[in-house]
């Protein structure tokens, strides 16, 4: 009987670190597809499904009654579950088959399946943003920051992996262009995710929220994971990496990569808990009804 | 087109939570589930100090952010602007309760249903009531609207001894809610949510 009623700002208690997983994982898995295509490395297609198919396990054990889950592509003219849930069944279908097609030397139809599926990766990757933002009772979400920071960070993650992998599959000289790629990236998704907390707007459940981010419990993930560890450690590392070479080279980078996983998830998880309602009577202080405790028996009526 | 709608009248409200209970045993509604709840504050200080109460229930806005958001059909909103949830369509995905900015939808745990509120064995009352509920779906008040299809008022309406709650057709400019919200100051939640709320408040 944990549950109070509170007339005062409330978070979001809905969603949590799984749904957030999946965020980050349909939005990297779409964008790393999307640099195989560009870097012709299929073999980086694979980690992007699994990432979308991860993800679609950890939306589906977010869901009460995930047997009627094929029911949510039902309303795609007005929610973006909905939207998003067809986009990545679609996404995932074409990916799947380009790569087949591929493995299969059916080149004449990778290229047409890997455009199709490239097309759909992009609202792919914004979808969680978009979800979030239609979600109007919240208003950290509101505006068109969050889709695009989803999508910069999404971007950012997948160039950060494909930089660190790249060495192992296709040797040190390829796709040279991935290193300052991520590197803007990382600079575009930072400068993205400040303008989306300068731009909102500063009611009482957003001046909450900042609160909890800067200075509550989500301090450290947001400041030390999503700051340190998803953008300046990358961006350092990954400048002074760039004079050196070797096997403890590419550790490294595989290091970096991680930690920047980490700190996109520790960015978008502070942004889906410290999302808060505002407050229902401003006035009103937070002290408010609570339900009575359980009975500690076991058996109702006895004595 | 009617719009049922509801006022409290926030001066006769005495918070004895009979509207709390009286949903409670018509809903059966399992742990932790409170359809109709009562907000309360202390205002002013000893001797001048009085306890103020804020009953609240679903607003069955007239644009309710939690239909639209609803990937399924399951929430939706009927002609006489009662906001409901067909819980066989619900798949349990939380989206409306995310965007009710009131806190009023909410959520069936997986297994609450069996264990109840002993963690164990169900009551017959329990057992009787929980039926109606499906596990991992949302579930909300929706004015009793079993009640009121056959002509009665919703249950926290019919029970409240201060005749606080008054329960009518708001576009009916003779109806008793619209005449008492013509003659009073009232206000809603969160106007600037831009809901429209169907529950008003007349000022204490």
């Amino acid at each position: 009987m944990s549950l109070k009623y509170q007339t005062g700002v409330r978070f979001n208690h809905h969603l949590g670190p799984q749904e957030t997983l999946s965020f980050m994982g349909e939005g990297v898995g779409a964008a790393l597809f999307a640099i195989a295509f560009f870097t012709g490395q299929w073999l980086l297609a694979g980690p992007g499904i699994l990432f979308v198919i991860g993800a679609v396990v950890a939306l589906l054990g977010h869901l009460g009654n995930p047997q009627r889950a094929w029911r949510a592509v039902t309303r795609v003219g007005t929610s973006w579950v909905s939207r998003g849930t067809l986009f990545i069944g679609v996404f995932a279908g074409l990916a799947i088959l380009s790569v087949a097609a591929g493995y299969l030397g059916m080149i004449a139809l990778q290229g047409p399946l890997a455009l199709a599926a490239l097309v759909v990766a992009v609202p792919v990757m914004a979808y969680a943003g978009m979800l979030l933002r239609s979600m109007r009772a919240i208003r950290l979400w509101r505006g068109p920051f969050v889709p695009l920071a989803f999508v910069a960070h999404s971007l950012a993650t997948a160039l950060v992996l494909a930089w660190a992998v790249m060495p192992l599959l296709a040797g040190a000289a390829a796709a040279p262009w991935l290193q300052p790629a991520a590197m803007v990236a990382l600079v575009a998704s930072a400068l993205v995710s400040v303008l989306h907390l300068l731009r909102a707007e500063r009611s009482v459940g957003v001046r909450a929220s900042f609160e909890r981010m800067f200075s509550g419990d989500l301090k450290t993930s947001f400041l030390v994971g999503a700051c340190v560890c998803g953008i300046v450690v990358p961006l350092v590392v990954m400048a002074v990496l760039s004079a050196f070479s070797g096997g403890a080279v590419t550790v490294l980078m595989l290091a970096v990569a991680l930690c920047r996983l980490y700190g996109d998830f520790a960015y978008r998880n502070a942004v889906v808990l410290a999302g808060a309602y505002e407050p229902v009577m401003p006035d009103w202080p937070m002290r408010s009804f609570t339900p009575p405790a359980a009975p500690t028996c076991s058996t109702a009526g006895q004595h | 087109m009617a719009r049922l709608g509801m006022v409290i009248d926030l001066k006769v409200c005495v918070g004895c939570h009979a509207c709390t209970a009286a949903c409670k045993a018509t809903n059966g509604t399992p742990p932790d589930i409170y359809f109709a709840r009562v907000h309360e504050r202390e205002v002013g200080v000893f001797p001048n100090a009085r306890r103020e109460f804020l009953p609240v229930l679903c607003n069955h806005c007239e644009d309710p952010p939690c239909v639209p958001v609803c990937p399924t059909g399951a929430s939706y909103k009927r002609e006489d602007g009662i906001v409901a949830v067909k819980s066989d369509l619900c798949i349990g995905c939380r989206s409306c309760a995310t965007s009710c900015p009131y806190e009023h939808r909410h959520y069936v745990k997986p297994g609450i249903l069996e264990t109840g509120y002993f963690n164990g064995e169900l009551t017959l009352y329990e057992k009787a009531k929980y039926n109606r509920w499906d596990s991992g779906t949302v579930i909300k008040c929706d004015f009793c609207m079993d009640r009121v299809d056959q002509g009665l008022q919703p249950a926290c309406v019919e029970t409240c001894p201060a005749e606080a709650r008054i329960f009518g057709d708001l576009a009916d400019p003779d109806s008793a809610p619209s005449k008492l919200l013509r003659e009073n100051e009232s206000f809603t939640l969160l106007p600037d949510a831009g809901t429209k709320p169907s529950v008003h408040y007349l000022k204490a």
